[in-house]
């Protein structure tokens, strides 16, 4: 009775809510925008490009984030290929049969069906150990760092100490649910839930949050790539 | 004070960039003034903080739900200081990770700073100086480096191939450069002039927050040099250059002449043999790139060409030395956007620190292309003595060329 409690509400009533603050979000965020758009709606675009646009915004998705390429990378390559990797392996992650079965099912359904990762392979597993120690040395960093940069300290928010470990508790939930049939077979739809709970707290707090960047960093590389096809320098 | 009307300084598609900041710290680990100075207002991360204060965006949920439209006029004022101690040098841009591009945006927000009328007090002097002279050094002789020629110079001389737009620090501060540059085209036999009318090119008004005055200049340059009937207008000081380039296209200032940094004509002049090195310099020589000609202009592999030609050319490798910061991650030399107006010795710091850097590579020469970077360099090499020649390309291709007899 209990269990059939719990799949009703993280796959059908805790969606609805999670969307609708996300889009809530979104709306908060888009209106902020468009207020901008009134008052200024310039987009700032170059007028003439030495070089190709489309290497342009390739080097900034790719090349430039190559650690013998980025500045940033130079000045601390721990941090950099941490910092890097994790948001590789995060979108990779995504990327798995479970998730995006999940997410399809969503789409279909418009309810979360808890069938995530119920084929754990070894390289998924070997992705969320990694994906699970870079957030902790992340996390890690943003603590020493805030003890003892001053320029990290005084630019860091609350938002900077609740995003990492909100991250990593999606990690780790997502990682036990990817072993709980093998381990805890017991404990599989809880851990499932709460993974699918913490997911969904994840999506309410995006347009909140810095998470917010997943979707605007877009945006941004692009304006740079375009920047540097302009000047068309190396 | 219209609050409203300083939010027209920034454009929708920055106001994107200002929220994708996840304040990771990149950007003050790259930055020369944050580097040299370790004053908290100098980190670039902060300075969006305080522009998202501004504009009454903060990223909470708080701030979503309650924020305005409005400019906030008492965080405007206290960010003034934090604005202009920076160089405007960009390099927080090539350090972010994700790539934005702080510096546009402090240029935001210094222009709302200037409207507001909170400038720091040691320029609005050259407010003043640059309306009144149309440069920002207060000079009224902005001719007078003509003087000091053994040859005429040609002056506003319609349908010249190319035009000289000399630039106030080389006609005023630096004079060699712009005697250097005459004499390579003057070498050449290229059909060239100059204006009697130069303004500042507009790049002063721009590092100030005057954007309205910057396109007002910019107007006013390009009216005149088309009502010469230009091709080609060449300058020698890398902000004329980024100015000219990009910045007056995006103030909607259209032209139709071709504009080059004379290191681009000097390396097309060796290529097609025109010009010809008659001397090699057997010293060791690095090129320092300047902010506004490499990072911010596009121009990186010309000056290194012309280099190329004039040491011995069997050495390459032993005679033109890199610094470890170059191209487009070059270190500023710290006198770019009137830090040195605000904060000479921090000034001086960036400029030793770069120095240094040429120093451990073992050069004897240090090569620059513009005249502000030379400047910085050699107050700064006279002051720690530093054993080093600083030179502006110009100068060491003019001095190591064969005149042809015009």
């Amino acid at each position: 009775m209990f269990e059939g409690q719990v799949i009703a509400f993280t796959s059908t009533m805790l969606p609805l809510i999670t969307i609708f603050i996300f889009i809530y979000g979104v709306a908060l965020r888009s209106l902020r925008w468009f207020m901008i758009w009134k008052v200024s709606p310039v987009l700032g675009g170059l007028k003439s490009y030495r070089g190709s646009k489309l290497k342009g915004i390739f080097n900034s998705f790719v090349l430039d984030h190559l650690p013998s390429y980025s500045l940033a990378a130079k000045r601390d390559m721990a941090f950099y290929i941490i910092g890097v990797g994790m948001h590789i392996i995060f979108i990779t992650l995504l990327l798995t049969k479970a998730h995006i079965d999940t997410i399809l099912a969503l789409l279909k359904q418009y309810i979360a069906i808890p069938i995530i990762l119920y084929i754990p392979k070894p390289f998924t597993h070997i992705l969320s150990i990694i994906f699970i120690s870079c957030l902790t040395l992340m996390f890690i960093r943003r603590l020493y760092q805030y003890a003892t940069n001053k320029a990290l300290k005084v630019i860091s928010s609350i938002g900077d100490f609740i995003a990492v470990p909100l991250l990593l508790i999606v990690g780790v939930t997502g990682f036990a649910a990817a072993l709980s049939s093998q381990l805890f077979p017991d404990y599989r739809l809880y851990i499932i839930a709460f993974h699918l709970v913490v997911v969904q707290v994840f999506i309410m707090y995006t347009p909140f949050s810095k998470f917010f960047h997943g979707i605007t960093s877009i945006i941004v590389m692009m304006l740079s790539g375009l920047k540097k096809a302009a000047l068309g320098g190396d | 004070m219209v609050a409203e009307n300083l939010l027209r300084e920034l454009k929708a598609s920055q106001i994107v960039e200002l929220e994708t900041c996840v304040r990771c710290g990149a950007c003050s680990e790259v930055c020369p003034v944050y580097e040299q100075d370790k004053s908290i207002i100098a980190v670039p991360a902060l300075k969006l903080q305080e522009l998202r204060k501004i504009i009454g965006k903060d990223v909470s949920i708080m701030g979503l739900i309650s924020s305005t439209s409005k400019v906030n006029l008492k965080e405007l004022r206290k960010a003034a200081e934090a604005a202009y101690l920076c160089t405007l040098c960009g390099r927080c841009w090539i350090g972010c990770i994700i790539g934005i591009r702080n510096r546009e945006l402090r240029e935001v927000l210094r222009s709302m700073i200037y409207k507001a009328g909170y400038i720091p007090e040691p320029l609005k002097n050259i407010d003043e100086l640059l309306m009144k002279y149309k440069n920002p050094y207060g000079s009224n002789e902005r001719l007078e480096w003509l003087k000091k020629l053994d040859f005429q110079v040609p002056v506003n001389v319609k349908g010249s191939d190319i035009l000289y737009f000399v630039g106030c620090t080389s006609a005023i501060r630096e004079p060699n450069i712009a005697k250097s540059t005459v004499h390579i085209l003057r070498s050449v036999g290229e059909n060239w002039t100059i204006m009697n009318n130069e303004w500042c090119c507009g790049s002063t008004w721009i590092s100030l927050g005057n954007m309205d005055a910057a396109k007002n200049f910019a107007e006013r340059n390009v009216k005149e040099i088309e009502s010469l009937n230009i091709e080609k207008v060449v300058v020698s000081c890398a902000e004329c250059y980024r100015m000219f380039k990009w910045e007056y296209p995006e103030l909607n200032v259209n032209y139709n002449f071709e504009v080059l940094h004379i290191s681009e004509l000097i390396n097309k002049y060796l290529n097609e043999g025109k010009l010809k090195i008659n001397k090699r310099i057997i010293k060791k020589i690095t090129y320092h790139d300047p902010c506004s000609l490499s990072r911010l202009g596009g121009i990186i592999n010309e000056p290194r060409n012309v280099l190329r030609q004039i040491i011995p050319r069997e050495a390459e490798f032993h005679y033109l030395v890199e610094m470890p910061e170059n191209k487009m991650n070059t270190y500023c030399c710290g006198g770019g956007a009137f830090l040195e107006f605000i904060h000479p010795e921090l000034t001086l710091k960036i400029a030793e620190h770069r120095l240094n850097q040429a120093s451990k590579v073992e050069a004897e020469i240090l090569v620059s292309a513009c005249p502000i970077c030379k400047i910085t360099f050699t107050n700064a090499a006279n002051k720690i003595n530093k054993n080093i020649k600083v030179y502006d390309i110009t100068e060491l291709v003019a001095e190591n060329i064969s005149v042809s007899p015009q």
